[in-house]
Order: C-alpha cells, then sequence, then structure tokens
C-alpha cells in the first residue's frame, strides 16, 4: 500500500497544505485523493504479482514444450539415421549386383546372371516398401489412410501375393490364405501394407532347418475386420522384448536377430490411425502370431 | 595376407551373395563360410577355430540398428581367447565416426569399410596386416 488512508502521511500532508497558499486546501479531498491513489497503487501491484507468477509459469511450461520438442527432435534424429541407413543397405547391395552383373556379363554366365538378377528384384522391392513406409510415416496425415474403396478381397490377395513372391524365391515357404470376406469397404493400401510386412517379418524370422508355413487370414465378424498373420519361426521372447516390440529400429533381445526395424512400428501407427487394435502373441522357438481388428462401422472423416 | 577362412556375417542375404563374390574374387583359394544371424555364428566359432586354428578374417556387418556387430565381438572377446587370432573388418553402410572410435576399441580390427565392399576396398584396407 503506497498509503495509509486513515493515517495521512504528516510529512506529505504539511507539503501538500504548503502548496496551496491561497489556504484553498481541503482535507476531504484529500483523503479522496489519496484513496484514489492507493487504489491504482495496489491494482499496479496486483498486477505486477499476476506478471511475476505467469512469467514463472509460462517459463515452466516452456520448459515442457521444450523438453517435448528436444524429444520429438530425437525421435526424427533415430528415425532419419535408420532410414538413411536402411535406403543405403540397399542401394549399397544394387550398386555392387550391377557391378556383378557387369562381371558375370562378360563371361557370359547365365546362371550366376539369373540369380543376380533376383537378388536385383528382392533389393528393389525393398527399397520401394521401405520408401512406402518412409512416405506413409513422415506425412502427418496421410492419403492412403483416406482412400477408402469397395475392395475385392481376390484381388487384394493377388497383390499380397506379388509383393511377397519375390521373398519366397528358393524357400520352402507355404502361405495359406482364408479369406472369408468377398468384398469390404476400406482401404486396400492399409491393408496391403499391413499384410505384406506381416509376412516378410514370418519369412525373415523362420527356422533355417524348418519349411515356413504362414497362415494368413481376413475375416468379417460381426462388423469387425480381423487380419491375423501366424508362422512357425523362431519366435520372440515377448518377457524380454514385449515393450520394445512397436519401438522404431527397437531390437528384440533373445533371438540375437535384426530387430523388426520399422515393420511393426509402421503397422502400429497405421493401426492407431484408425482406430484399430493390435496384438501379438508368441511362443519363442514355435511362432508368432500377430492380429489386428478394425471397427467396420466406425465413421471415417 | 593368406586366409584359410574368410567368415561373413550380415544379416541380409542379398549382402551375403554380393559379399561372397567379392570375397572369392579377393582371395580364390580361401573358404567361405557366411551366417545370417551373429548367434550362429557364435555357436560356431569353436567348431571353426579348434582344429587347427586356421587364419581367419571376418568381414563383420555392424550396421544394424543397435549394433549387434559390436555386441558380438565383445562377447566373443569375453569368452573365446580365439577370437584375437582372427582379423576382422567392419563393413557398414555408414561411416560414422563413433562407430570407427568404437571399433578401434578391439586390438583384432584391422579395418573399416564402406559398403558396397569391393576387391580394391578389401586390398586397401588390408595393406599392412600379414
Amino acid at each position: 500500500m503506497f498509503f495509509s488512508s486513515d493515517k495521512p502521511n504528516r510529512l506529505l500532508l504539511r507539503q501538500v497544505k504548503k502548496s496551496f497558499t491561497d489556504g484553498s486546501f481541503d482535507i476531504e479531498r484529500f483523503n479522496s485523493f489519496v484513496a484514489l491513489v492507493n487504489d491504482a497503487y495496489n491494482s499496479f501491484d496486483e498486477e505486477r504479482l499476476l506478471y511475476q507468477r505467469a512469467e514463472k509459469i509460462s517459463s515452466k511450461e516452456l520448459e515442457g514444450v521444450n523438453n517435448e520438442l528436444q524429444k520429438k527432435n530425437d525421435f526424427l534424429d533415430t528415425f532419419n539415421h535408420g532410414m538413411a541407413h536402411d535406403i543405403k543397405n540397399h542401394t549399397a547391395n544394387i550398386i555392387g549386383l550391377v557391378a556383378m552383373l557387369k562381371k558375370y556379363t562378360e563371361k557370359n554366365n547365365i546362371e550366376m546372371i539369373g540369380q543376380i538378377n533376383d537378388q536385383l528384384e528382392v533389393s528393389a522391392h525393398q527399397l520401394t516398401s521401405i520408401v512406402q513406409g518412409f512416405l506413409y510415416l513422415s506425412r502427418g496425415e496421410s492419403n492412403i489412410d483416406n482412400n477408402f474403396t469397395m475392395i475385392d478381397s481376390n484381388e487384394l490377395m493377388e497383390l499380397i501375393k506379388i509383393e511377397t513372391n519375390y521373398l519366397m524365391r528358393g524357400k520352402k515357404i507355404s502361405i495359406n490364405y482364408k479369406f472369408n470376406i468377398k468384398e469390404l469397404f476400406f482401404s486396400q493400401h492399409i491393408l496391403k501394407i499391413i499384410f505384406v510386412n506381416l509376412i516378410s517379418n514370418s519369412i525373415k524370422y523362420s527356422k533355417q532347418n524348418q519349411d515356413c508355413v504362414i497362415d494368413v487370414e481376413l475375416l468379417n465378424s460381426n462388423n469387425y475386420l480381423e487380419l491375423s498373420v501366424s508362422d512357425n519361426g523362431i519366435g520372440i521372447d515377448l518377457k524380454n522384448s514385449a515393450k520394445k516390440l512397436y519401438n522404431l529400429f527397437g531390437q528384440v533381445d533373445s533371438t540375437g536377430e535384426k530387430g523388426f526395424g520399422v515393420g511393426l512400428y509402421l503397422i502400429k501407427k497405421i493401426v492407431d490411425r484408425n482406430n484399430g487394435k493390435i496384438s501379438l502373441e508368441s511362443d519363442l522357438g514355435k511362432g508368432t502370431t500377430v492380429k489386428i481388428e478394425f471397427n467396420l462401422t466406425e465413421k471415417r472423416d | 595376407m593368406k586366409y584359410d577362412y574368410i567368415i561373413i556375417v550380415d544379416d541380409n542375404p542379398t549382402t551375403i551373395f554380393y559379399n561372397t563374390d567379392v570375397a572369392k574374387d579377393f582371395s580364390p583359394e580361401s573358404k567361405l563360410l557366411s551366417f545370417q544371424n551373429p548367434i550362429d555364428f557364435l555357436k560356431e566359432f569353436d567348431s571353426i577355430m579348434l582344429p587347427n586354428k586356421p587364419k581367419c578374417l571376418l568381414l563383420l556387418d555392424i550396421s544394424m540398428p543397435e549394433i549387434r556387430g559390436f555386441e558380438m565381438m565383445e562377447e566373443l572377446e569375453e569368452n573365446n581367447e580365439m577370437f584375437s587370432d582372427i582379423d576382422v573388418l567392419i563393413v557398414s553402410s555408414s561411416n560414422l565416426k563413433s562407430d570407427q572410435e568404437k571399433a578401434t576399441r578391439f586390438v583384432n580390427v584391422v579395418g573399416y569399410i564402406e559398403k558396397p565392399i569391393s576387391v580394391e576396398k578389401l586390398k586397401n584396407a588390408l595393406q599392412g596386416t600379414t
């Protein structure tokens, strides 16, 4: 408080009285003036305290926002680094294979040329699927989420076969498809990405000394679309790895195999963006089943 | 630099296919072994080394997400004294400084090359080793 209005500062009072040389000083008017000054001062004081508090709060908030940004930045860093790694691995293979192709063309070694071509096809496909995933993940809002059309499930199955065919070359793999739904209204691209990624994981983590059997299902039950892919592969030690499963470039410890990289992370993102559910069951040494569920009645924007 | 064995450890089958071909050109007299899974290599290590301690060159991929290659080497270094007898050439898709520094920690890492490998790159990296 600037002055106490009940007890005006004597020194001030005297000074003020003195300035009224014509004797027109009015104590009442003076007091009400003092009260006004007091009010003004008090409200300034309140504002000052408010500003101080706001300053503190916003610096805390800023810190929070900053931490959040830092995290996002670190994530992007890991993401970009991992992606660049993956892409470079495949381009290095392609460069190498092309040099190899040249060598064997000069030698006219038809058998090797055929093998190199197969490997080139694998690399090109893998590169494409990495870039597809990259595009999906780097776009805040993706077109493929919105592109819902009437899908013929047989057509979908054929597309999946085409995109997984190259993975099966030279390996003993049987894939059993069970699609109990003929037509459905959904994004074909989403279903294709999910199935191709899951099948490619199943092949990647298949046992070396045993034929690989993969069951691929697409079922419609009570307005829920159920996708599932199960295999008889090496399985995942869920005790140690459950938390890491959907991590970007996370690695599953116990198997010693390279982690899922971008595949499951991408699928989880797609499932989340479309309000679906994903679950993974696995027995180490026996196999893995991934199930995904979408509500078909849900309204889409 | 004559090697009885050239061992390739890389999680990508296409890379193994390619690296095997380059290794054959680099050293036609060496036997070639490849492992897609580092754990399998760890399991086989003794049976490769024990008979007569062959001279081995390991072409090791470390460009796996959490650097399995380094972990694999740590494991071998700790548990198997024969590991220091083999030459390790790190093959990576990146030339990250941090990885290269990590690599120098292992006494038997003789070099660090970027993918794709070639006969020339192998020769250059192995210059000076016996």
